[in-house]
């Protein structure tokens, strides 16, 4: 019971197929109060159809997703869900009505999303990143204690993702929780304490990014006299994740430096420079998803690509 | 001595009914749409009082041809009010917001209560509009020619009820087949070629008495006070409206257990 009342989002054993395909399959996973969690798939993953599930917009064939919301749940769709004809402040009244808050509200996110100059022009107007804003600003209309946001980061520029990353983690230091979806690891891993990867409708992974990235270790840059012989003499050894870079140094995945040390000297070939770097997130997405699916946002910083949560 | 309180409105009801009502006012055709309603009904009244006839008791319209004006105010009104009701379910499906209404108002009887309720009364807004353009060009042009009784204030009325009641149809069938387009090509397919055809067959049947029990019968039956008394397919004005009331009430039914009952 106490467990229970710690977590935000609880979801096992979900199952939902369409039409005979299989959406979700023996999906569990929770969600702790006061953190940030990322369901991370390709499309046609199972993500949207989740976060449908959980927010009682779609019906489970078998299993329990529940959300433990004392103080509301604001949710952004993968479908905004804006309607052309209306002003974008119109748009936001229309809900600031069902949500039961004043015009005082709506100034305020109109303001503090930057959408304050867009106030009076149609949606149909403006662009995807400003609808996007729009929405999480409907989604934050009555404060809420959870927020489930569907692809928060499409059709954001780079500002105002950065934007979105800082308000989630001031969310998360309030107390409150979110769970949002993306189609790509690299956005998602610097502002998130736990990674659910979804594929296919199954849990491919459930765990921090830490750990995620210690799954997935630094490849090895390596500078060789002939990169080919060390490249066989690795393969021969386990080490087929290999490969030869534009530069001519190769690429070695999963094997150590001194690993690498012994199959040079074992090719007899001179090494050179040695650098480590990280896999990038995506890269370990289409590995745990087993897809070839492109990243979907631009790829942040090296720096923040496990971020430091 | 203690007065009676009103029943005070729940707060979840007063909120979805409000985002209802602004989901209306939010477009221009919204809030642009009554008083365009009210001129087009003082147009056409103006002018089928100045050009027509006064109350003719033994014609088909009693109350006389300088009233054509008015009944095509109300039926107007009555078409606008529907293609509202479909547009304010429809819509929601269309561009995807019922998702979000359903999240603002979980509880899927008072969506429902709401749009039906909104949609109701302002379709009595659309209707009331029409009718008092319409009222005011007769009495600026038809004072010799129109007879200012309670059988126009039966038209005026009936007309009131029949913009409701369709806008209620319209707010169901737009729930039920989820679409503006479509839910506007029942009612006017169903309208204009269905129900005319029922007409035909059932009156070479021998049984045309059946049709004072279809939806478009009905509606002309409430307006049309007292007039084509001889006509077999309109049910006697009280029964018009009772039958209308039970079309609008079944529309909305299946409106709101398809909403209940299924997936957003």
């Amino acid at each position: 019971m106490s467990a229970a009342r710690s977590l935000a989002v609880s979801i096992s054993g979900l199952h939902k197929q369409f039409e005979g395909a299989v959406a979700l399959r023996d999906v569990g996973f929770s969600v702790p109060a006061g953190t940030t969690a990322a369901l991370v798939g390709p499309p046609g993953s199972g993500k949207s159809t989740l976060i449908h599930i959980l927010l009682g917009l779609l019906r489970a064939d078998s299993g329990v997703a529940e959300t433990f919301d004392g103080g509301g749940i604001g949710a952004v769709l993968q479908q905004r869900g804006l309607h052309p004809a209306r002003t974008v402040r119109a748009q936001l009244r229309v809900y600031a009505a069902a949500a039961g808050v004043d015009d005082e509200r709506v100034d305020a996110l109109l303001a503090m999303l930057r959408l304050d100059e867009a106030a009076a022009t149609r949606v149909r107007d403006v662009p995807d990143g400003l609808r996007t804003r729009l929405a999480v600003a409907q989604a934050l209309l009555a404060q809420p204690r959870l927020l489930v946001l569907d692809d928060p980061f499409e059709g954001l520029e780079s500002p105002e993702r950065a934007w979105l990353f800082d308000y989630l983690r001031a969310h998360a230091r309030r107390g409150g929780t979110t769970l949002f979806t993306s189609q790509s690891l690299a956005a998602a891993v610097p502002v998130c304490d736990q990674v659910i990867v979804l594929s296919a409708g199954s849990v491919a992974y459930q765990g921090s990014p830490r750990r995620l990235r210690r799954n997935h270790p630094d490849r090895l840059v390596v500078a060789a006299s002939s990169p080919i012989a060390l490249a066989t003499t690795l393969a021969a050894q386990g080490f087929t994740d290999a490969v030869m870079r534009s530069d001519g140094r190769l690429a070695v995945a999963e094997a150590s430096r001194a690993e690498i040390e012994a199959a040079a000297a074992l090719a007899r070939v001179h090494l050179g420079e040695v650098v480590a770097e990280p896999v990038h997130p995506d890269r370990v997405l289409a590995i745990l998803t087993k897809s070839s699916a492109p990243p979907a946002y631009p790829a942040p910083a090296p720096a923040t690509m496990y971020g430091t949560r | 001595m203690m007065l009676p309180t009103l029943p005070t409105v729940p707060a979840e009801v007063n909120r979805a009914a409000t985002a209802e009502l602004r989901k209306i006012t939010a477009v221009r055709s919204g809030w642009m749409l009554p008083p365009v309603l009210a001129a087009v009904g003082f147009v056409v009244a103006s002018a089928s009082a100045l050009r027509g006839s006064g109350p003719q008791p033994r014609e088909a319209l009693v109350t006389g041809t300088a009233t054509v004006g008015l009944y095509l105010a109300i039926a107007v009104a009555v078409g606008a009010a529907a293609i509202g009701g479909a547009v304010a379910a429809g819509d929601e499906y269309r561009y995807r917001g019922m998702d979000l209404t359903a999240l603002f108002t979980p509880d899927r009887n008072v969506l429902f209560g709401a749009k039906a309720g909104v949609a109701a009364a302002y379709s009595l807004v659309l209707a009331a509009c029409a009718e008092i353009g319409a009222a005011l060009g007769l009495l600026a042009f038809g004072r010799h020619t129109v007879e200012f009784g309670w059988r126009l204030v039966g038209v005026f009325g009936g007309g009131l009820l029949a913009a409701v009641c369709w806008g209620v149809i319209g707010v169901g069938l737009g729930l039920l087949v989820r679409s503006p387009n479509l839910a506007v090509i029942a009612m006017a397919g169903w309208l204009f070629i269905l129900e005319p055809l029922i007409w035909l067959v059932a009156k070479g049947a021998g049984i045309a008495g059946v049709v004072v029990l279809l939806p478009g019968s009905a509606t002309i039956g409430s307006v049309a006070v007292g007039s084509f008394p001889e006509s077999p397919f309109l049910p006697p004005n009280a029964a018009s409206a009772v039958v209308l009331v039970i079309w609008a009430v079944a529309a909305g039914a299946a409106g709101w257990w398809y909403l209940r009952t299924r997936d957003i």
